[in-house]
């Protein structure tokens, strides 16, 4: 049990200290220690969260604060740490892509930033990932909330990292703007909560809610709210699209790949262990999870910028782990426990996927990025021949994503059909809709692969050469590329992963032992009665089979020759079928659910905050007159509250 | 030209102040010589007041004769019957007189082949590029010029001149163009294309934005032939074989200009026969268009049925005349002896054409009104009355955009005088009209001939004349199964002809397919450029030089 | 050991039936209009000429373009050999009707991507169509399995084929996978990705010899799939009614399959999505009677 803490605090001080050391130094050295001492100490992370899942132990400590500034009470006094198996699952994803994201940003930041205020970066990366990684270890709802605004101001910094560029910093506006609000919410809820129902006590264990209680239902409401607009669930995803492009590729992939993950980490928190599940609240997350998948995945259809389809795509997809949530607390509040510990288990797998693929296709977008400067699908094409180990591990996650077996990102969705086939009611239609947007994925992902890697370009930007690769940008995205493999053709991996998680709610909920459900060997997955899944065979036979028929075609020489153009002489680039010519027709076809959303984006998000910004200046120029007074009186009020509460 | 001096058309004249330099060519052509500046207005005044159409542009090189080179603008007067030649003189030092395509579109065309082919320049042409000869011929050999013989070799140029232009302005700009949007090329190998041609669609998707057009690519040398080598009552056959399904519309064209020319009168007997055997080839045509129309739709059972039908036809053809196709039944004067219809056939031709219609009016009411024809056909293609009219596009094609017009019912030939025939116009000018516009074309052209055959004369098939006159200017006009077929001849000495100039219909109603491509879609581009029939070795006849001499043209290069 | 028998049966078994079935539709195709067609075994002989050939590559990557139609053309043997057919034993512990059904959607997407890397602006447009069309086509399947799933309570391929609970909703359900099973299989009204006159042959025009062979024996074979899926579920798992059942019920769906093809001409992409958005509401209907219990 020390060695899991020690762990996780050599992790901690070392970035704190590749932060602070890393403002002292300017330019290509500061980049060069925060990447070597953030790596280190995620993989410190990933160690100690492989242990704390593998031995599924609870590792808990407090470390009080009393002595520090005396005369505190115990809102502020202690420094409580809870790993469970919850937190070490998410511990482990901020760790494997931290460390993935730190080997590669070294070359790309120095590369394409050349002496940016590299130093400011620097602290904030380290920054972000020591936030990130207390968010989900500390127990404590005071240090919870502190430590999750941390993660948001420094990542605010880092996507609006291109000072010159208006779009970026007026997208980390946006961005940190919009979370602050939702934060606000969390905040609100979490005064209601230690005033209301723990008597100021801010621990985990001590919050219990009675879900059927009016001011607990405000408050779960409030808090939900605040967690969704953090996980970009429709309707407050739109900063995400904005946001995501700008920050820096490796940057992109940790907000996606991880940040939006720990709002679902405080959700399951929030659903299973500060109350219980109930039928209303599983269906509501699981409407919202569905309309998340559909509306995000059909906007990121239509895109032609390469991070931002993939952003959208984040939208979509973190739609399909907040669906699977959502039915797991419905079929538990149902008592239909089997079915449930499925869907949670398809929950938590997909997300473990989602940060595992969606980092790769970020890293990739960068790669792309630094060797050609440009992120417009209409103008590249033909890049695998300049990037080949960059093209193959975008292969392999845009078929992981769209859920082509074997891979990973088929285990996950297949889970989740499972689970929402077999119960009927709404969350069917969830699943119906579920697996059209897995078609929509599966188009949207061809036209990313294709339009960068494969079919010839019509002008490469830069000359038409683009820039090398290096190795220590082209090894992170293998590794998580193979990663992806590894986890589709042996769920077993994946599943000691989960399976604490599993155990620990499936314990106290007192589901009855003979729902033994999930069967689990080496490369298989089966549901008991409900649905079988061979990948590691299926693996196997697809490249055997496949490998063995090219192999007889050996004999036979190849013709090599160019493109038919009907047997007259058309220059390349006019042939070229730029990517805002995909699927056209289907747009078409579907321009009345286009036209309703884009109606909907202008009344609530342009013309409103536009009306109540005017009506505020208008406000605000009354207050003016009498500003002192209210600043004063403001200040007294919270000291009143204050005093009152200690 | 005093019988014309009170007319409309002497009016005109009088008021430009041409009327002294016009002459009477024929009874039915007058040309009109010394225009100069007043072309613009002529050409105005011609369209404007006296509803005529300008039809072709045709270049001599007429140096031996009078020692210049002239271009004849002809324009064609409908409803009185009337050609009017404007004739523009150029002078061999100094070759260049001014265009007409920023007024008629449509002539487009007609002043490139001039260039391509005389060597005369047209100032103010807004696209003088290159048009029938292909890239790789030097730039100032000028194949129908009289010091060209017909089997010169010239060497080819190294440097290949790659240009593609269509007929219509740029509705977005060239750059803009190649760089946003896919060029899909349709052709020359397509499946789509029965012949060689090369339509290079731009695409946003599966919507097409602009489309540009090139052709010719089977030129045979049919006029420099015809010029050179062969007899009068020789052309008829090569006149039959510049098409595979307009064959014998051709040779009928060029017999009825040099008859024209030289004031021959055909014998009833030979006309009516003329007539038979015109309309047995537009049925013959119209049927074999329709299958090509659905087999393009993606119908392949309804192209099986039409082609079935067609095969009738095509023995009716053997019967009459010992061949399914390509009959060689013309020759100046009349028809050829061993051509005759005897009195024993016809009670089987009407029965013939009796189950041929049968048969054809139960399925084409079936098809024409599947709702899938229908979807794909209608509002697909269109062509507006004002485009048809300012391309001069002619046949079903116009007749389709509500432009009533049929070289058999106001300026007849053969035997159409005799016989009682609807002309079918409609109006909505989409696929769907042409469609139903040959559909009605087959019905009246079953009735014309039953009506032929009812009352063949009995006079000698031949017009007896002594010689042929020369230097005379004589235009032959029928109206093929794709439209208007003009020939144009001037005679010449040694029972040779000294210019000849058959022009298609295809060549005018091709223009207009870059215009109907627009806004649609990529599925539809196949059947748009098929429904005006397109005749592509109608279009190419015009000369290259003799392709065998040797010379090995690759046709893909880098 | 008598089940892998049984199981190298089934998968050579459609190997064999997929091109005479072929050569069964152009004849029936011919008869319905009006001329003599080829022979039944036509489509067998045009496979080994093509077979014979050298395959030909081009495209970004070369490799992959070719190599993507054998991973299409395994990924149907594979599927092939979960489902049974012939003889009604299978492996069906390879997976549920969900992976069958994403067996079929990955071998699509195998020879998508493999057609777009040629950079053939045809294929470009032939296989946005396509995908467009596969869209809405996995919705209406999803609709389909999802049916399924509830009146029989299972996913599993055992208990799908055949089925045991037969409801109104089910049976209205298999009408829809008649109905889906025609448009995926490239047959005229919906034949809109290789669409000859339009797009000379659209997704697999970049192929030639040797893999233009794979390409065409992957279409057919994805059509015997359908077929096979369709029939399972009806007729029972007994194992000496079932093969004769199968063959007659298979040659009589051909049968059905060619005569509406012959009366069709091609449809244009945007009415073939609307006629499939109509089919998706219509899907939605059956599975609202299915989750009432109908």
């Amino acid at each position: 049990m020390s060695l899991i803490i020690q762990l996780f605090f050599s992790a901690i001080f070392i970035l704190l200290i590749s932060s602070i050391i890393s403002l002292c130094f300017r330019g290509k050295t500061s980049v060069l220690i925060s990447s070597i001492l953030s790596a280190f100490s995620c993989l410190l992370i990933v160690l100690g969260s492989l242990l704390v899942l593998v031995k599924n132990t609870v590792v808990m400590m407090n470390i009080p604060l009393r002595y520090m500034v005396p005369g505190l009470n115990s809102l502020f006094g202690e420094f409580s740490i809870c790993i469970d198996s919850l937190s070490g699952f998410f511990s482990l994803i901020i760790g494997l892509v931290g460390f993935v994201a730190s080997i590669y940003g070294y070359k790309y930041m120095i590369t394409l930033y050349e002496s940016e205020h590299l130093g400011f970066y620097s602290f904030n990366y380290s920054m972000f990932l020591l936030s990130m990684c207390l968010t989900v270890i500390v127990s404590d709802l005071f240090w919870f909330i502190v430590f999750w605004e941390l993660m948001t101001l420094s990542s605010q910094f880092l996507v609006s990292f291109e000072k010159e560029k208006k779009q970026a910093v007026w997208a980390g506006y946006k961005y940190f703007v919009i979370t602050k609000a939702g934060a606000e919410l969390l905040i609100i809820g979490s005064l209601i909560a230690i005033i209301h129902y723990s008597g100021m006590n801010t621990s985990y264990l001590a919050i219990r809610l009675n879900p059927y209680d009016p001011i607990s239902v405000l408050l779960l409401s409030l808090f939900f709210t605040g967690l969704s607009i953090k996980a970009a669930l429709v309707p407050f995803h739109t900063w995400l699209p904005d946001a995501h492009p700008e920050a820096p590729s490796h940057v992109s992939a940790l907000l996606s790949g991880v940040m939006i993950k720990v709002p679902v980490y405080m959700m399951m928190r929030t659903f299973y262990m500060f109350t219980k599940p109930t039928i209303y609240w599983g269906l509501i997350i699981a409407t919202i999870g569905a309309v998340t998948l559909f509306v995000g995945t059909l906007y990121a259809l239509m895109q032609t910028d390469s991070k931002r389809l993939l952003a959208y795509h984040s939208v979509g997809q973190m739609g399909y782990i907040i669906l699977a949530l959502g039915a797991s607390i419905y079929l538990f509040a149902e008592k239909e426990y089997a079915l449930g510990i499925i869907a949670l288990f398809a929950s938590l797998y997909h997300l473990i996927n989602h940060s595992l693929f969606k980092s790769t296709l970020f890293l990739t977008a960068g790669s792309v990025i630094y060797a050609t400067g440009s992120r417009d699908l209409n103008k590249l094409g033909g890049l695998s021949k300049y990037m080949p180990l960059t093209s193959l591990s975008a292969l392999i996650a845009s078929l992981s994503i769209s859920g082509i077996p074997p891979f990973n990102g088929f285990i996950s969705k297949w889970a989740i059909y499972c689970s929402s086939f077999m119960s009927g009611g709404i969350i069917l239609f969830y699943g119906i809709i579920a697996m059209f947007i897995s078609g929509v994925t599966t188009a949207s992902f061809v036209k990313y692969y294709t339009t960068i890697f494969s079919r010839p370009a019509n002008r490469l930007p830069r000359n038409n050469q683009p820039a090398k690769i290096p190795i220590s940008m082209d090894v992170p995205q293998l590794l998580l590329a193979s990663l992806c493999v590894l986890f589709g053709i042996l769920p077993i991996i994946p599943y000691r992963l989960i399976k604490g998680i599993l155990i620990d709610i499936t314990m106290s909920y007192k589901v009855p032992q003979d729902t033994n459900i999930i069967n689990i060997g080496l490369g298989f997955v089966s549901f008991n009665g409900i649905g079988t899944n061979y990948p590691l065979l299926i693996a196997i036979l697809l490249i055997s089979i496949s490998s063995a028929i090219y192999a007889l075609t050996i004999t036979k020489k190849e013709i090599k020759y160019d493109t038919w153009t009907c047997g007259t002489f058309i220059e390349a680039r006019k042939i070229h079928y730029p990517a805002k010519s995909y699927y056209s027709d289907f747009e078409e076809a579907f321009h009345y659910f286009y036209n309703t959303c884009n109606a909907l984006y202008t009344v609530f998000v342009k013309k409103i905050p536009a009306k109540i910004l005017t009506s505020c200046k208008k406000l605000s120029e009354v207050i003016e007159e009498g500003a002192h007074m209210c600043l004063i009186g403001l200040a007294i009020l919270i000291l009143i509250i204050i005093l009152l509460m200690v | 030209m005093q019988q014309f001096s009170d007319s409309k058309i002497g009016d005109l004249l009088k008021k430009l102040g041409v009327f002294g330099t016009t002459s009477i060519v024929t009874p039915n052509t007058i040309l009109i010589n010394n225009v100069d500046d007043k072309l613009y207005d002529l050409c105005r005044l011609l369209i404007e007041e006296l509803d005529a159409y300008y039809s072709t542009s045709i270049g001599v090189d007429e140096r031996p004769l009078n020692g210049s080179f002239a271009v004849y603008h002809v324009f064609v007067a409908d409803k009185l019957g009337l050609y009017i030649l404007v004739r523009l003189e150029a002078s061999p030092s100094h070759p260049i007189v001014k265009s007409i395509t920023p007024i008629i579109p449509g002539a487009d065309w007609a002043e490139r082949e001039v260039m391509d082919m005389i060597g005369v320049k047209f100032a103010g042409h807004p696209r003088p590029y290159r048009l029938i000869l292909p890239y790789d011929w030097p730039s100032n050999i000028y194949p129908l010029r009289k010091d060209f013989d017909y089997n010169d070799k010239y060497p080819i140029k190294d440097k290949i001149d790659k240009v593609i232009h269509g007929s219509t302005e740029y509705v977005v700009d060239k750059e803009v163009l190649e760089e946003e949007y896919t060029a899909v090329p349709i052709g020359p190998y397509h499946p789509a294309l029965h012949e060689p041609e090369y339509f290079e669609v731009y695409v946003d998707g599966e919507k097409i934005v602009d489309a540009r057009y090139k052709g010719f690519f089977i030129h045979r040398g049919i006029e420099k032939i015809a010029e050179t080598r062969l007899t009068y009552d020789q052309v008829p056959f090569i006149a039959e074989r510049i098409c595979g399904i307009c064959g014998f519309t051709h040779s009928t064209a060029y017999c009825l200009a040099v008859e024209n020319a030289a004031g021959i009168n055909v014998p009833e007997r030979a006309n009516y026969i003329r007539s038979i055997l015109l309309e047995i080839e537009r049925i013959h045509s119209h049927l074999l268009w329709m299958g090509v129309a659905f087999h393009l739709l993606g119908y392949d059972t309804g192209f099986m049925i039409m082609w079935r039908i067609r095969e009738k036809i095509m023995d009716l053809a053997e019967e009459l005349t010992g061949n399914r196709k390509t009959y060689g039944a013309n020759i100046v004067g009349g028809i050829r002896k061993r051509f005759d219809i005897s009195e024993e056939k016809i009670p089987y031709i009407k029965r013939l054409l009796n189950s041929v219609k049968e048969e054809y009016l139960k399925y084409i009411d079936k098809i024409v009104s599947m709702t899938e024809i229908r979807k794909r056909t209608r509002e697909v293609g269109i062509l507006t009355h004002e485009d048809a009219k300012k391309y001069s596009v002619l046949g079903p094609h116009a007749r389709a955009s509500g432009i009533n017009t049929d070289v058999r019912k106001y300026r007849p030939y053969a035997a159409y005088s005799e016989v009682d025939f609807k002309v079918p116009v409609r109006d909505e000018g989409d696929v769907y009209a042409r469609i139903i516009v040959r559909h009605e074309e087959v019905l009246e052209s079953i009735s014309i001939i039953s009506q032929l055959l009812d009352n063949l004369p009995k006079t000698p098939l031949r017009a007896e004349f002594d010689f042929i006159p020369e230097k005379r200017i004589g235009i032959g006009c029928t109206e093929a199964p794709r439209g208007e077929d003009l020939h144009f001849v001037i005679t010449g000495y040694g029972n040779k002809v000294y210019r000849w100039r058959p022009r298609a219909p295809s060549y005018n109603n091709l223009a207009s397919v870059p215009l109907m491509l627009r806004g649609e879609k990529l599925a539809d581009a196949p059947i748009i450029i098929a429904s005006i029939d397109p005749c592509f070795s109608c279009t190419d006849h015009v000369v290259v030089i003799d392709i065998k001499t040797g010379r090995r043209r690759k046709l893909v290069s880098r | 050991m008598f089940k892998l028998l049984y199981i190298l049966i089934n998968l050579f078994g459609l190997l064999l039936l997929a091109p005479i079935l072929d050569g069964l539709e152009r004849s029936i195709k011919a008869k319905l209009q009006n001329r003599r067609g080829p022979s039944l075994l036509q489509t067998w002989y045009d496979l080994i000429k093509l077979f014979k050939k050298n395959p030909g590559s081009t495209g970004t990557p070369r490799f992959l373009v070719r190599y993507s139609i054998y991973l299409s053309f395994t990924t149907l043997l594979i599927a092939c050999i979960i489902m049974p057919s012939i003889i009604p034993y299978s492996y069906s512990f390879i997976g549920d009707i969900i992976v069958l059904v994403y067996l079929l959607i990955s071998s699509k997407i195998f020879l998508i991507l493999g057609s777009i890397s040629s950079g053939n602006p045809y294929s470009l447009v032939g296989s946005s169509r396509e995908v467009s069309l596969s869209m809405l086509a996995e919705l209406i399947f999803a609709e389909i399995i999802s049916v399924f799933a509830i009146t029989n309570n299972s996913l599993l391929i055992e208990e799908l084929f055949p089925a045991k609970i037969f409801k109104p909703s089910l049976i209205c359900s298999l009408i829809l996978l008649f109905f889906i099973g025609y448009v995926e299989s490239t047959r005229l009204p919906f034949e809109l990705g290789e669409a000859e006159p339009e797009l000379s042959g659209g997704i697999i025009l970049e192929y030639t010899g040797l893999d233009l062979a794979f390409a065409y024996y992957s279409v057919l074979i994805r059509r015997i799939i359908y077929s096979t899926i369709l029939i399972n579920i009806i007729i029972p798992g007994n194992v000496f009614i079932h093969p004769i059942l199968y063959l007659g019920c298979l040659f009589l769906l051909t049968i059905i399959y060619s005569s509406i093809e012959a009366s069709f001409g091609r449809l244009r992409i945007d009415s073939a999505l609307s006629i499939l958005n109509k089919a998706v509401l219509i899907g939605g209907g059956i599975v609202v009677a299915a989750v009432l219990g109908l």
